[in-house]
């Protein structure tokens, strides 16, 4: 199965090509991912973002109605496509646009997509994603943060983990259990500047503290912020959860090819054997190909099923592979992190990161042995 | 009757019980803070002197122990399974230069340097990698030349670790007009001498509180009496005897990757076992158990076979074929165990608050330093195939 672009997606990615080359700054060309100043690093997105938005190339497949251009799916893998090839960043809301939007447009009401989509494109909302808990980690059924009805609003309390930019988000995607209700799993959209809100930055194997931890103390949500109604919350982060997995985290997966023309020439340049990489160049093409086949499965109106995780496992795991053995390849001079390795060593440990979030490799190979009719290890 | 690989005489058994009850109680409670401020661990390193440790290899005669790199390997892997900086604190003293002046140096040298590395009074480096001289050591450029009564010293190292905090270096360098390995020695220099610039350091990845240097020499004076193994134009014996002194270091890397991979299954399986999800505790699904057999028969595979290796020692240094082998085993089950231990610990593994990043970032580095797992690979299959091919353009 391919993606085929239509001839209206490969107008819009000759034109973004173009435009790319023009307004892209060259100081935010092949930014590592996570790298440099947690600050600083969100401030570039968030800038690239609203670049892309200004000039309409962002959510080419959205509806026109939500500022998008109308186009396929095949206009969005024109777009990856495009900011891969000239190492464009990820504009800082990949988030709430590839994550969450897509199920607000299929669970939300006409006015909760008219109140947060345009702001969502537009980067004046940052949105961050509340699944996690301390004990609802792999099993997000676990969930205990609670939504107690209160009138025409719900009075949130609980504990979220490993929120990505939680502390630069305006909004929240937020998973809750509605009291008093039975399978009261319920999704909510939370304003962060709300009283009771309270993010506290974790620190990681990186040094940046990219995930965080939020605290909910009577935090007040209003009831038109129900998306999918009460009781439907797990349909739409599962919904939700299919999309980080597949179209969510393309840009990074087909980023994989690109890494490795930029490992090859460091190699190279530094006198190492740059052989060492063939193996992570075949694994990168099966990645970026599985990458197109999810895409194409989308287009056609599929859900994507057991490839989503298929690509997840393979990126993310790929990934770490191949910085893995450019770590090794380099040898002793990578271990002081100069010479313009410093950045790769953060990719390194930033990946470890990335057989965890979005559902671990572990979750994955549940979902792929549940997609295959092998029986649950639950009993 | 020959013994068991793995069993280990009651002398033995009780080093290890001593080494595992300071690591233990002393030195894993504060590996953390060490990391952290990225420092010389200089009250752990007192404690070890005081317990006698550095001085483990040095022979009885100068005031040491009089043991050898099993037995160091022994303690190596329970002092990192505490604190890794720690550890490396002992590893150059009980697998480095010392070694080297116990076999090869003068008498003159031994006496004056011995007894002070047996009470812990002096730290030793070994000054061997260059910016052009990583794991091509042969390709190093630090000159040597006649000079009077002496020589002078000239070039550039890096990559030196413990630099900063050592009071005596081992420094590899050639003779003049010399190429690959041909014409290379080694000179004892100490800190505080004329011509080496101020040692500079980069923070790195792992193993932070132990810094590595680089260091500037400039017709640096150096007495003949500070000569261990003099260069030699058209000779080769240098540079075979550089290759053979570093496989002490090597299977105490090799331990430490064992101490440190140790460490990470250890709270790995602590947490599995208490962690639940979907009802029940995650040690229970048949996927993370097979992680943990995978990890710990990574540990043990590589425990043996340094054990192998360090039992081969003839004359301090340890087989080259048995050393490779054992260093990178036991490199990959430290990156292997360290990483898999991360994942099972998922976001909690993830963060500075809690240990595993840590053993996550050593991991790597013990994997590089002291010869690349590439390198070892490379050494191994000539061992093996019996054809060794350099690596070098022609």
């Amino acid at each position: 199965m391919d993606l085929a672009l239509s001839g209206e997606a490969a107008a819009y990615r000759d034109q973004l090509r173009s435009w790319v080359e023009e307004h892209l700054p060259a100081q935010w060309r092949d930014v590592p991912v996570g790298s440099g100043d947690d600050a600083e690093y969100v401030r570039m997105r968030r800038e690239w973002g609203r670049m892309l938005h200004r000039g309409g190339w962002l959510a080419p497949h959205w509806p026109t109605i939500h500022g998008g251009r109308g186009l396929g799916v095949d206009a969005q893998l024109a777009f990856l496509d495009v900011l891969v090839a000239a190492g464009a960043p990820e504009q800082m809301n990949t988030n709430g646009m590839g994550i969450f939007a897509p199920a607000l447009m299929a669970f939300g009401t006409e006015a909760q997509q008219d109140r947060y989509l345009g702001p969502m494109l537009a980067h004046d909302d940052i949105w961050c994603q509340g699944f996690s808990e301390p004990g609802a980690g792999s099993d997000l059924g676990g969930l205990a943060t609670r939504a107690v009805p209160d009138g025409d609003r719900f009075v949130v309390s609980g504990q979220k983990v490993w929120t990505s930019y939680a502390l630069f988000a305006q909004r929240c995607y937020l998973m809750v259990r509605v009291t008093g209700v039975a399978n009261g799993v319920t999704m909510v959209v939370l304003h962060m500047d709300r009283p009771g809100v309270t993010v506290r930055p974790l620190r990681n194997i990186t040094g940046s503290s990219e995930f965080c931890e939020v605290f909910l103390d009577d935090v007040t949500v209003d009831a038109d912020d129900v998306v999918g109604g009460i009781g439907a919350g797990w349909r739409v982060a599962t919904y939700a959860l299919a999309r980080e997995r597949s179209t969510g985290l393309a840009q990074r997966a087909l980023q994989l090819s690109r890494e490795l023309e930029l490992m090859n020439a460091q190699l190279h340049r530094d006198g190492h054997d740059d052989g060492v990489l063939v193996e992570a160049f075949v694994r990168s093409r099966v990645v970026d190909s599985t990458v197109r086949r999810v895409l194409a499965t989308v287009a056609d109106g599929d859900e994507p099923g057991m490839l989503a995780p298929v690509a997840k496992v393979l990126w993310s795991e790929g990934h770490q592979a191949q910085l893995t053995t450019l770590v090794e390849a380099a040898g002793p001079e990578v271990t002081g992190a100069g010479g313009g390795w410093s950045d790769w060593l953060r990719a390194l440990l930033f990946s470890r990161a990335e057989t965890i979030y979005g559902g671990t490799s572990e979750i994955q190979r549940n979902l792929i042995a549940k997609s295959l009719g092998m029986p649950s290890d639950r009993g | 009757m020959t013994a068991p690989l793995d069993q280990l005489t009651d002398a033995q058994a009780d080093l290890v019980a001593r080494a595992r009850s300071i690591a233990q109680n002393e030195l894993r409670p504060r590996a953390a803070e060490w990391d952290r401020r990225a420092e010389f661990p200089e009250e752990q390193f007192d404690l070890l002197r005081k317990a006698g440790l550095a001085g483990l290899t040095v022979p009885v005669e100068y005031g040491g122990q009089g043991l050898g790199t099993f037995e160091a390997c022994l303690v190596l892997e329970e002092l990192a399974a505490g604190c890794l900086a720690s550890a490396m604190t002992i590893q150059m003293q009980v697998n480095g230069p010392p070694r080297v002046l116990a076999r090869i140096g003068t008498d003159r040298q031994r006496k004056d340097y011995l007894p002070r590395v047996a009470d812990g009074s002096v730290c030793f480096s070994i000054a061997m990698t260059e910016p052009q001289a990583g794991s091509d050591g042969t390709a190093l450029q630090t000159t040597l030349s006649p000079h009077g009564d002496g020589f002078l010293l000239t070039g550039e190292k890096c990559h030196i670790t413990g630099a900063l905090r050592s009071d005596a270096f081992l420094v590899f360098c050639r003779a003049p007009d010399t190429t690959g390995p041909d014409g290379i020695g080694a000179v004892l220099i100490d800190r505080e001498v004329e011509g080496l610039a101020p040692i500079e350091t980069e923070p790195k990845m792992g193993g932070r509180a132990i810094a590595e240097g680089i260091m500037r020499f400039t017709d640096v004076p150096v007495r003949a009496d500070q000569v261990v193994l003099e260069p030699k134009t058209g000779s080769r014996d240098g540079a075979r005897f550089l290759i053979r002194q570093f496989n002490p270091e090597r299977c105490g890397n090799a331990a430490m990757s064992v101490g440190l991979a140790r460490n990470a299954l250890d709270d790995a399986v602590a947490y599995v076992k208490e962690r639940e999800q979907f009802g029940r505790p995650i040690v229970e699904f048949q996927g993370l158990q097979w992680k943990i057999a995978d990890m710990a028969t990574a540990i043990e595979g590589a425990r043996l076979l340094l054990w192998r290796a360090a039992r081969t020692d003839v004359e301090g240094f340890p087989g080259i074929r048995e050393t490779a082998m054992a260093k990178l085993a036991a490199n990959e089950a430290a990156v292997m165990v360290t990483s898999e231990a991360l994942q099972l610990l998922g976001h909690k593994g993830y963060l500075t608050r809690y240990p595993m990043e840590r053993y996550v970032r050593d991991a790597f580095g013990l994997g590089i330093g002291g010869g690349t797992t590439a390198v070892l690979r490379n050494m191994i299959a000539g061992e093996v195939t019996g054809v060794r091919v350099s690596q070098r353009k022609s």
